[in-house]
């Protein structure tokens, strides 16, 4: 039971790391494999409401989805998404790199200080004895967020989004546990993954 | 033999095979068609849950379809839906063979409708919501080229993430709720969650603007079929929460629906009344006839039969009017590219760009113009006889909301008087030709042909179209 609330506890501080990580760094192939340990994460928290055969289905879909993302990112030309745009009249949010970093790094630190301080209503409104699940999704729910907003190319917006879906499969395993919606949200992940991939590589020209 | 065999797992299987068979194309659109064609005439004709003799043998189509400890299920009062469903594929697939969309639009279009009938049938219905989610997913490579992204699209595969979450929890506290005593807080909690929910999924006001980016960048026909199938079966899941919670439809949501309806029409009139871009006008159009829905949906406190019925009649119009201006608007964005090669597909429909554009093009340019007509509830057209009930209703109930709404459908007609007018003012004199292919012309004129029909004759298609009240047999009652 302790070793169960340890393995959760460090699922929580895992996908609070990672969803951070996912805001400050720029090179997709780190990205994409902060993505993979968040899924490990979310598969600890999840399989803390579901039984582990069920809960496992988060953490293949999220895999698949995290490959195919991989596939699409290395078949784009050397310029693919490492760095924040560059503007002709660079703004303070996005003058340089570094800032840019801090700066999403505070504010993803103030998310999570939300996420504190709306824990012990958010238990209460899931009905859950297990603040540390509800923490975790809180968390990704509210990175996913700020991501998104924080985020105009697709691949960007990809990893918001599938980090705020993660976040929302946390919270929702709570309260429903489902063979279905397991499968279709494994289906969107992975729908979202092609989707996103479709619109970022372009086709090869057909020879003769 | 099941339902789900028939209607989703064969037509999704059918797209399935036919992504396969993309350098044969018009073999695609043949097969398409004659799929789509198909399953109409089965949903018409054939009895679901009842015996059917063929010969000596006699089978039964059962009605529903277990997975994953979840059941989809059709009753025979849901045919009519997947007749206009499936009838409406054969139109757009139709079309779609003119209007030089992606070469996927028939697989995924079968596909797309695979699921959306999947979510009319599944059981729970607030499971429905990530179904419709999948389908905005499999719409994306209509909506875009691959290697470019689009934003509108972006923004609407966000919307859809962000919205049918809220759509699984109110399910979750509406159970809930038929356990515990209502209270006031909980009720206001609850439909703060589903408006959001749906707010986010159908594209409300301020939540709108991925629907005229869409046809910024997209093809004008593709966006068109996705703008007409998504809002619908959305709007339909919303009925669904009614019929199963009618406690739900209480004054003050009617009140906001209202509200929101005649924000969306006035709105989205204003923006059409001032558009210089012929893709987004679409757009504004879309947004009105999101708001009408929600008027018709508002109606359903006072008269739901009556509320219903204007929903439903509500669906054939602006599936018509949407796909004919959207199939012209193709023809003559590919014109536009094909005269200036350096033309970027966004620009191309701009007023600069089609000033004088009918002593070319005059067949796509009447039937847009009948299209964007109708939608605005012009006299004798498609969108004229439901307009006027709906207003005629809702009157009723405030004169405030009808004179509101008239004012909306005054800005989008203002906005086609414009798009006349630019269409017609060309620089210099010049001899009037047509260069549309022959079955382009062809389809447009038979699509303004049953704009006018529909308009003239509203009484040979209400009765269809009010049948599908059956869907939600307590509302209906």
């Amino acid at each position: 039971m302790i070793a169960q609330e340890m393995l959760v506890a460090a699922a929580a501080g895992l996908v609070g790391v990672t969803a951070t990580a996912l805001l400050v760094l720029w090179t997709w192939r780190w990205r994409l494999i902060v993505l993979a340990a968040q899924y490990v994460g979310v598969f600890f928290l999840v399989q803390a409401s579901w039984p582990t055969s069920l809960a496992l289905t988060k953490l293949i879909a999220g895999w698949i989805a995290v490959i195919v993302l991989w596939l699409a990112s290395s078949a784009l030309p050397a310029a693919g998404p490492k760095k924040p745009r560059r503007f002709s009249q660079p703004t303070w949010l996005t003058a340089d790199v570094f800032p840019g970093a801090v700066l999403r790094f505070l504010s993803s630190l103030m998310v999570i200080a939300a996420a504190i301080s709306i824990l012990p209503q958010a238990t209460t409104w899931l009905g859950s004895q297990d603040d540390l699940t509800v923490f975790g999704g809180l968390v990704l729910v509210g990175l996913g967020v700020l991501h998104l907003g924080m985020s105009a190319r697709p691949f960007g917006i990809c990893l918001a989004l599938l980090t705020f879906s993660s976040g929302f499969e946390v919270l929702y395993a709570v309260v429903e546990t489902s063979a279905m919606v397991a499968g279709l949200q494994a289906a969107i992940n992975l729908g979202l993954a092609l989707a996103i991939s479709y619109m970022l590589i372009e086709p090869a020209e057909e020879s003769g | 033999m099941n339902v789900a065999l028939i209607w989703m797992f064969f037509p999704a299987a059918c797209g399935a095979v036919l992504l396969f068979l993309q350098r044969q194309q018009r073999l695609v659109y043949i097969v398409g068609i004659v799929v789509a064609l198909s399953l109409s005439l089965l949903a018409w004709q054939l009895p679901i849950g009842e015996p059917i003799s063929l010969g000596s043998a006699e089978f039964v189509i059962e009605d529903s379809f277990t997975i994953l400890g979840r059941s989809f299920v059709l009753q025979s009062n849901d045919r009519f839906y997947l007749v206009l469903l499936y009838q409406g594929l054969v139109f757009w697939f139709g079309g779609a063979a003119l209007a030089r969309v992606n070469r996927l639009f028939v697989p995924l279009g079968l596909g797309m409708v695979a699921l959306l009938t999947a979510s009319l049938s599944v059981e729970p219905f607030l499971y429905a919501a990530p179904l419709l989610a999948l389908t905005a997913l499999v719409s994306v490579p209509l909506l875009s080229q691959p290697g470019k992204p689009n934003r509108g699209v972006l923004r609407l595969i966000s919307f859809i993430f962000l919205g049918f979450p809220f759509i699984l929890f109110s399910g979750w506290l509406l159970q809930g709720l038929e356990t515990a005593p209502q209270d006031a807080s909980s009720l206001l909690e609850i439909n703060v969650i589903i408006g959001l929910g749906f707010a986010l999924l159908l594209g409300i006001f301020p939540f709108h603007t991925w629907i005229s980016m869409l046809l910024l960048e997209g093809n004008p026909f593709a966006v068109a079929f996705v703008l007409y199938e998504l809002p619908v079966a959305v709007s339909i899941l919303g009925l669904s929460f009614i019929e199963r919670y009618p406690w739900l439809i209480t004054g003050e949501l009617s009140t906001v629906l209202q509200f929101v309806g005649v924000l969306m029409v006035v709105l989205g009139g204003v923006w059409a009344g001032f558009q210089r871009h012929l893709g987004r006008m679409i757009g504004q159009a879309v947004i009105m006839e999101t708001g009408f829905s929600l008027l018709a949906i508002s109606l359903l406190g006072s008269n739901s039969q009556q509320a219903l019925s204007l929903f439903f009649t509500l669906i054939l119009p602006r599936g018509l009017s949407l796909g004919i201006w959207g199939l012209a608007l193709s023809v003559l964005q590919n014109a536009m590219q094909g005269e200036n090669k350096e033309l970027p597909p966004e620009q191309a429909l701009n007023y600069r760009h089609v000033q004088g554009i009918a002593q070319r093009y005059p067949v796509a340019s009447a039937a847009l113009l009948l299209a964007h007509f109708s939608l605005a509830g012009f006299p004798l057209l498609a969108g004229f006889p439901v307009r006027l009930a709906l207003l005629d209703a809702l009157s009723d109930e405030s004169i405030s909301i009808g004179l509101a709404c008239l004012f909306g459908l005054a800005g989008l007609m203002a906005g086609g008087i414009r798009t006349l007018a630019v269409f017609i003012s060309a620089e210099g004199v010049l001899a009037w030709e047509s260069l549309e292919t022959i079955p382009q012309r062809l389809l447009l004129v038979l699509g303004a042909a049953m704009l006018i029909l529909v308009g003239l004759f509203p009484q040979w298609f209400t009765p269809f179209l009010v049948q599908m009240m059956a869907i939600f047999p307590n509302l209906s009652r």
